[in-house]
């Protein structure tokens, strides 16, 4: 009875360690490098100017100050927007949406969420391309998510 | 060894066992976190925890894969058997405390059942990179879960150790998903190769350290029997040393044969308790003693000493010219069989019967 549970303790063993051979080589082999898009890394390569800047301003409220600066990066890119604060940002959960859908009070349910705020680091987002020229504008919100509050808009023209 | 059953039959030697695991687990927890913290500044809390915990439970089964066929291959070993089930029932509980944060972590803000979200969320079979690998550690937890419900002599007395311990070998496929659950989880975004190095060695020494003492019991188990109804010659009386056994493949199941006191006897190998090996064991107050867990037998009939109502086969022996001889017919559980006198220590040859 004993002897034969020791056969079957060895030949579970035997075949462990075949399964797990197999399923380790998958499982190693298989995995994926974690996937960066180099725009969004903000990698001057592709996103510095390849055009002088079309426009840049200040956006303020009682919140934020930020500098702001828009440039078109190429045809395979699209326009870049980078944002600056010009002091550290007295909300620490900004989000930066993008709507062509016109001027609204409120967060249009089909914004586009561009990434995150925080600190006085400088940001660059890509814009969307819009299907036509006259669908390149469009108006960017910063919104902070815990308080469910617009903070600011910034309305950027084709 | 206890007549009744209790929820833990504490001892000094099982006090001093349990603190060291608590201990070991604590300070491991400890100095993992105190690490996370200092090397990996950008995790939070809750990572570092959470992984402290799961490479904790990972660890354990480790180490409680390794005692039975270290203690196979060095009685050094033993110590750590005796009380190999507090350890495993310690790396359940910690193992539960990696998936109830893992739960809270990532499934129990939406609005579906946590368990449920576990199961539906992911369900990429096919994929190698986003395989549903929590499924496998879920499913790992269930079968750790089973072994410390059972891991209690009612359970063991109830089962039959024979049933139990085929029941306890599905650790082994609870091993192998939580292999797969870090091989296809955490080590598909942390790609620095020390992890692998890691897991692939720990999977090398519990499969490695298995085999090399599977193969060396095979090659024990050689059978002397040649035919069922002859005294089967198993060794000289010389070569077993006093109050010790020589252990000897009969008829397809090992026996132990003891020399005590200018005698032989012949019993069961295996423990009515938990299997253990009773020929690695000796004889302590003239009784027969598990090195496993202290089981005890007398060597004239199996039985435990009263109140205990353990008893073993036992089997007939002899000594000629020297030399012991034993019937490779085993007797009733229990039943008493003169032991064979060894000529000079006290006072000529007999048979056993």
């Amino acid at each position: 009875m004993i002897h034969r549970l020791r056969s079957q303790h060895r030949s579970t063993f035997v075949l462990l360690a075949m399964v797990l051979i197999v399923g380790l080589v998958l499982a190693l082999g298989g995995r994926k490098a974690a996937p960066t898009d180099p725009r969004a890394q903000g990698e001057p390569s592709i996103l510095e100017p390849a055009a002088p800047e079309l426009r840049a301003g200040v956006m303020r409220t009682e919140a934020i100050e930020l500098r702001w600066r828009l440039w078109e990066a190429g045809a395979t890119v699209g326009r870049i927007l980078e944002l600056t604060p010009a002091r550290d940002l007295q909300r620490p959960d900004l989000l930066v949406y993008w709507s062509d859908s016109g001027a609204s009070d409120e967060l249009p349910l089909q914004s586009l969420l561009l990434g995150s705020l925080a600190g006085v680091q400088t940001r660059r987002f890509v814009l969307p391309a819009g299907k036509s020229e006259s669908k390149r504008g469009g108006r960017l919100y910063l919104y902070s998510l815990a308080h469910q509050e617009l903070i600011a808009t910034l309305e950027v023209a084709p | 060894m206890s007549l009744g059953y209790g929820a833990v039959g504490w001892n000094r030697q099982k006090r001093i066992y349990d603190r060291l695991i608590v201990g070991g687990i604590l300070a491991y927890l400890g100095v993992f976190i105190a690490l996370g913290l200092a090397l990996f500044p950008e995790a939070t809390l809750e990572t570092i925890l959470l992984r402290g915990l799961g490479t904790c439970a990972f660890l354990l089964l480790h180490i409680v894969l390794s005692i039975g066929p270290l203690a196979r291959l060095d009685a050094r070993f033993l110590p750590w058997l005796y009380n190999r089930r507090h350890l495993g029932v310690s790396t359940f509980v910690v193992g539960l405390f990696h998936a109830v944060f893992s739960l809270v972590q990532f499934h129990a803000l939406g609005d579906e059942n946590p368990l449920v979200s576990v199961l539906v969320s992911n369900t990429r079979w096919s994929s190698v990179s986003s395989f549903p690998f929590q499924q496998l550690g879920l499913a790992a937890l269930a079968i750790l879960f089973l072994m410390a419900a059972t891991s209690h002599d009612f359970w063991l007395k109830n089962l039959t150790a024979p049933v139990w311990k085929a029941l306890h070998m599905s650790v082994y496929v609870a091993y192998g998903l939580l292999v797969m659950h870090v091989a296809l989880g955490v080590l598909q975004t942390e790609t620095n190769p020390l992890y692998a190095i890691v897991l692939c060695a720990g999977v090398a020494w519990i499969v490695g350290v298995h085999l090399l003492a599977g193969w060396r019991e095979k090659s024990r188990d050689v059978d002397l029997v040649r035919a069922r109804d002859e005294f089967v010659d198993v060794c000289a009386v010389d070569e077993i040393p006093e109050k010790r056994a020589r252990v000897v493949m009969l008829a397809g199941e090992r026996v132990a044969v003891f020399r005590y006191d200018g005698k032989i006897s012949a019993l069961s190998n295996v423990c009515q308790h938990q299997n253990g090996p009773l020929g690695e064991g000796r004889i302590i107050d003239g009784a027969i003693t598990c090195p496993w867990h202290g089981f005890q037998y007398k060597p004239d009939c199996g039985r435990a000493p009263e109140p205990f109502t353990e008893r073993v086969p036992t089997f007939r022996s002899r000594v000629v010219a020297g030399r012991v001889q034993v019937d490779p017919r085993p007797l009733a559980a229990g039943a008493h069989v003169e032991p064979a006198l060894i000529a000079g220590e006290q006072g000529g040859e007999r048979n056993g019967s």
